[in-house]
């Protein structure tokens, strides 16, 4: 047994090195629109090759900081943010995430999760720029996504943690518009390589998925309490204000608990 | 029946294939020239007429793959792979069958040298501005415009209705560009009408002002409503009705009701209570719009004074619990759209209220080498008529430029009765008062650069505050010539002033990003004050002394240049004001006349420094010299009260002061522990002081002008977070003391130590649950010292219960207890209990509340004051228990 197995990890060695060498990376801009923290723009650069893509969303510190106003008496706080990075490798089966929490950033491991991805049956196409685009549909993590993408160009990934389409994905946004990716620019060869040192950097925090979410989880509580302590006397606390608004908004093993 | 048998026919159409296992395999592998395996190619099987792909996967690390297919029919199967050309072969698929295709995929150089996508996008943002198009958000079952509202994404709307956009809250939401409501805008999107909304605009970087967006430092965000056209005019609204149950009779009643289409708007509110509630606060935004921003406020703090007041002090409790009153309060307002260039505001509100008032008080007096008590029992009734009326005409002349003309008109007339025992002695007063305002703005804004906004504006106000005394009791027998008696006494006084103002402001926004303000500007106060003093001895008139009357003229003009600069680069930010006056004063007084045109400079600066995310330092000084104002100029005493006169110090002056302010911030404010010290100074080189003459029968108070008085204040806020998240502990800290000079009873200046210190703890808990608690308390220690020391310390503490049951319920328990450490034992507690419950049976529709107020029943209350010349316990009447129960209604 043991025998094959190290066989099998040889094997698989091989081919990824072999790989790596003669990978030419292609490098696609997204302009990512948010409307579901306010309305932002951020940049989104990813970098693919046949097996393996790096997203990487720019932070837009354009908001970051304490905005307290007098008229409406209200305390705005924007954590400063910091780049995210997003690797998918369907080699390994996994996707290394960075994020962060209130500037720390961790590094976050996960099983590839399965995407699956609903062809559109009917036969609209739509052009964008100069690529045919075929429509695809996906419920991920909580949300509902139409994504476009391209036949033409054979790269089954796009932004952020997205693959799995026969086709690179040029535009896509869930269902109440709350994310909508546009890409703005592909490059290929790029020049450029993957730059997987972000991912082995010495001050990242290594977790699961499941060991971030409860950390933010924990942070959000925290986060409440120090509100609570900074208002007046008879002042209570919206649990409105609790909802998660990124882009998962819940995650399998909850899903589970709720049944 | 047909359509009965559909679902079944269709699922027996599906089912069938894959029960008799009729799917087809695609299977094979997918290779190089070379004939090595490619992995993670696409595979894929499209229909050959169209571009509609039917089934996809990949090929594996040995670059092999299945295709399951349960479609039969022509079909193309290509492969695709990064730098390979695509390989296309068609394929007949027959029912259940396994089909081999394997592909060599031939090497490609295309490349794809930056390819720039040009696309239009879904959601079109502008600069600043965010459009949404109404009916392709609505899903059909939104009643209100909040249901609407919360279909849009990236706006949050919480439960209660605050809107926000991301963290921010919004500014206001207008309706066709027009706003009534302000911060009450919640009004507006819990009643109105969904299905009438045709487009909704959000607004980033909002300013009131539109010609100043862009230069303003503005991070505001604001909602548009635009309507759907050929509205039928419709009224709606809300109703809340309260009446006191099990209690005597109270009741609380309010509505609001509008109409709104795209040229005519119309908002009415109606107000009735008995429950201490001040009507005129819920027109309050209306009167006085607080976004009114710092730009063209030339005249905004002019007003003409009074001098009598009978309403005395007001203890510490919340207002509500010692007004008996019973108000009623109706306005009408309406926007009118004239053409797409000029609008047309009318606002208008009618208040009529009557006010009981009752306090008893003790005052011993302990200055001066005199010491005295006196007693005495209030019994207050008032009543208030006010009529208030205001047009604002706005011209939007071109692109650049905008004209507005806002025109004010207010009536008040109050009678007031007072029915006091003064040291066993019966009196009755009458107060007649009125306070008649005209007053009128015009403002002409020109952005003439793309970074640069002149604004003229112009001010006009005329407002006069006549008022009429009389009381039938004489305490001034030592102002009469021995022999002669009088039994009343009467005062007639009037403050009219007449206000002018011009000024041109420019605002430079510079490509830093740093603002440059410059103002120049002429304000020209023409004040009258006369009042006279007669006693009576039963219709006969005795004068008063010629020194207790009043017929003063001030003029005082202002030329001025103002600018303000601030500049901010990286962690520092810097700012400074610098101000000229030229003043050119008058005063003629009964007997002599005085011109004097000072020139002065005031400097300011301020300084803020971000050491970093923790550590935060602002500090500011300024230099000050203030000119007098009417009331501080008059020459003849004035009765303020039925016991006390007044007087000011008959020339004109300015006086001058150093300020100085420090603030040092530890730890944000979300920090686990956090500090904040603010540090004030002030030193005055020349000061208002007193000279009184206290006597138990009456005391007059000269003011007059002392060297050097300082005052130094220091604030220290504490939070702390307990490591479980559940209690909060906060800290109040605030020291001030102050030092001073004056004179009581022909004494030699005198020095008065004053120092207060207010020490407030509070507990808060943050449970998840459905309960939570919030418990505090606060000292405060004052000491007046001078020869004798006046010392007090008084405690305030409230422990507060919130349940929230569920969404549809929900209660509120206030328990409050007050002690007076000046009082005696039995006198010194007092306790409050108040409780509030709200149940919705149907959100924005009904809803009921029961709200229960002073539930322990207690009847008075009392207080002490100290100051350095007396120490009063002063007890109030309270309004007695009551419960009302509350009904909020949507039509």
């Amino acid at each position: 047994m043991e025998k094959k197995i190290l066989i099998l990890i040889l094997f698989i060695s091989t081919i990824s090195i072999a790989q790596i060498r003669d990978e030419k990376v292609a490098l696609i801009e997204y302009s990512l629109q948010i409307s579901s923290d306010g309305y932002q723009q951020k940049i989104v650069t990813t970098k693919c090759s046949k097996s393996k893509s790096v997203s990487k969303t720019l932070a837009n510190n354009s908001r970051s900081g304490v905005k307290i106003d007098e008229n409406t008496n209200s305390i705005a706080v924007y954590e400063k943010e910091l780049d995210t990075y997003e690797l998918v490798d369907l080699t390994k089966k996994t996707i290394i995430s960075i994020d962060n929490i209130k500037g720390v950033n961790y590094k976050i491991n996960e099983v590839l999760p399965v995407m699956n991805w609903k062809l559109s049956k009917d036969t609209d196409t739509k052009k964008i720029d100069m690529f045919i685009c075929n429509k695809a549909m996906l419920n991920f993590r909580g949300r509902s996504y139409t994504a476009w993408y391209t036949p033409y160009i054979p790269l089954s990934f796009g932004p952020w943690k997205f693959y799995g389409l026969p086709g690179l994905i040029l535009e896509l946004y869930d269902t109440e518009n709350n994310y909508h990716w546009t890409a703005t620019k592909i490059i290929y060869p790029s020049k450029e390589q993957f730059d997987l040192e972000v991912f082995e950097k010495q001050n990242l925090k290594e977790t699961s998925l499941i060991g971030f979410v409860e950390e933010i989880e924990k942070q959000k509580q925290l986060m409440f309490a120090r509100i609570m302590k900074a208002m007046p006397r008879g002042a209570t606390m919206d649990s409105g204000n609790d909802v998660r608004t990124g882009v998962e908004l819940i995650y399998d093993w909850e899903v589970n608990r709720e049944k | 029946m047909k359509i009965y048998h559909t679902p079944v026919l269709l699922f027996i159409f599906f089912m069938l294939p894959g029960f008799l296992q009729a799917q087809s395999i695609i299977s094979g592998a997918v290779l190089d020239k070379k004939g090595n395996p490619i992995s993670f190619a696409n595979v894929f099987v499209k229909l050959q007429e169209n571009q509609s792909i039917i089934v996809f996967t990949r090929t594996d690390i040995e670059g092999k793959y299945i295709l399951e297919l349960s479609e039969t029919g022509n079909f193309e199967i290509s492969f695709t792979a990064m730098s390979y050309k695509i390989n296309t072969a068609s394929i007949v698929i027959e029912t259940a069958k396994k089909y081999i295709q394997n592909a060599v995929l031939e090497d490609d150089v295309t490349t794809l040298n930056e390819v720039i996508i040009k696309t239009e996008k879904p959601v079109i943002f502008k600069k600043d501005t965010i459009i949404f198009d109404g009916k392709a958000f609505a899903k059909g079952n939104e009643i209100v415009v909040e249901d609407l509202l919360r279909r849009i994404p990236g706006l949050i709307v919480s439960k209660n209705g605050t809107i926000k956009v991301g963290n921010k809250e919004v500014e206001k939401v207008m309706v066709e560009g027009d706003d009534f409501f302000e911060h009450g805008y919640k009004l507006l999107t819990k009643n109105l009408n969904a299905s009438v909304i045709d487009k909704v605009e959000v607004y980033k970087r909002y300013s009131n002002n539109r010609l100043l967006k862009g230069i303003e430092n503005s991070d505001k965000v604001a909602l548009n409503l635009t309507l759907k056209k050929n509205i039928k005019t419709q009224w709606f609204g809300n109703m809340s009705l309260g009446y006191g149950v099990a209690s005597e009779n109270r009741y609380d009643v309010r509505t609001n009701l509008m109409s709104f289409k795209q040229k005519v708007k119309y908002y009415g509110i109606g107000n009735l209570n008995n429950v201490g509630v001040d009507a005129v606060g819920d027109v309050d935004y209306i009167i006085r719009p607080s976004s009114t921003d710092d730009i063209s406020n030339i005249g905004d703090d002019q007003n003409a004074g009074k001098l009598l007041n009978l309403n005395g002090f007001k203890p510490n409790l919340k207002e509500e619990r010692t007004n008996f009153n019973n108000a009623e309060l109706v306005s009408l307002n309406s926007i009118i759209t004239l053409s797409s260039k000029v609008k047309l505001k009318v606002m208008g509100f009618f208040n009529s209220d009557g006010n009981d008032f009752y306090r008893k008080g003790i005052d011993a007096y302990n200055a001066g080498g005199i010491s005295f008590t006196n007693f005495e029992n209030y019994i207050l009734n008032k009543k208030k008529t006010i009529g208030f009326g205001k047009i604002d005409f706005n011209y939007d002349i071109s692109k650049n430029q905008m004209f507005e003309y806002v025109g004010k008109f207010n009536y008040e007339e109050d009678n007031t009765k007072t029915n006091l025992i003064f040291n066993n002695e019966h009196t009755n007063e009458k107060l007649h008062e009125n306070n008649q305002l005209l007053d009128q703005k015009v403002v002409y804004t020109n952005r003439f650069k793309d970074n640069k906004v002149l604004i003229f504006s112009g001010r006009f106000i005329n407002e006069k505050t006549p008022q009429h005394y009389y009381n039938n009791v004489f305490l001034f027998q030592d102002l009469l010539p021995i022999g002669i008696t009088a039994n009343d006494v009467m005062q007639l006084s009037e403050n009219r002033m007449r206000f002018i103002g011009f000024e041109s402001q420019l605002l430079d926004k510079k490509e830093s990003k740093n603002l440059l303000e410059v103002k120049v500007g002429y304000k020209n106060r023409y004040d009258v004050f006369g009042s006279k003093l007669q006693f009576y001895e039963s219709d006969v008139i005795r004068n008063a002394p010629e020194k207790y009357s009043n017929d003063v003229k001030y003029t005082a003009a202002d030329a001025y240049f103002k600018s303000k600069y601030n500049y901010v680069k990286g962690k520092f930010g810097i700012g400074g004001n610098l101000e000229f006056h030229q003043l050119i004063t008058s005063l003629e007084t009964s007997n002599k006349e005085q011109h004097e045109n000072p020139f002065f400079v005031n400097p300011s600066i301020f300084l803020v420094w971000e050491i970093n995310k923790k550590n935060r330092i602002s500090t500011s000084y300024s230099y000050n010299t203030t000119s007098a104002k009417i009331l501080d100029v008059y020459d003849g005493f004035v009765l303020t009260s039925y016991r006390s006169f007044e007087k000011g110090t008959g020339e004109i002056n300015q006086l001058q002061s150093n300020s100085l302010f420090f603030s040092y911030k530890l730890g944000d404010w979300d920090s686990r522990f956090s500090l904040n010290t603010n540090v004030n100074y002030y030193q005055n080189h020349d000061f208002y002081s007193t000279n009184s003459v206290v006597q138990p029968n009456y005391s007059q108070i000269e003011k007059i002008i002392i060297k050097d008085r300082s005052m130094l204040n220091v604030n220290a806020y504490l939070g702390f977070l307990f490591s479980s998240i559940s209690s909060i502990v906060k800290l109040d800290l605030n020291y001030s003391s102050s030092n001073y000079k004056n004179i009581v009873n022909n004494s030699s200046l005198r020095e008065v130590h004053s120092q207060s210190t207010v020490l407030g703890p509070e507990l808060k808990s943050n449970f998840k649950g459905f309960f939570n608690y919030n418990l505090g308390s606060k000292w405060t220690m004052t000491e007046f010292r001078t020869t004798v020391i006046n010392k007090n310390t008084d405690n305030i503490s409230f422990l507060d219960f919130l349940f929230v049951i569920n969404k549809k319920l929900n209660a509120q328990i206030q328990t409050e207890r007050y002690y007076f450490g000046n009082l005696d034992k039995e006198n010194a507690k007092y306790y409050f209990l108040d409780l509030n419950a709200n149940y919705i049976i149907n959100n924005n529709k009904l809803s009921f509340s029961l709200s229960a107020k002073n539930l322990f029943n207690t009847q008075t209350f009392r207080q002490s004051f100290i100051s350095d010349i007396v120490t009063s316990k002063t007890e109030y009447r309270i309004l007695p228990r009551y419960v009302i129960l509350k009904m909020d209604y949507r039509f």
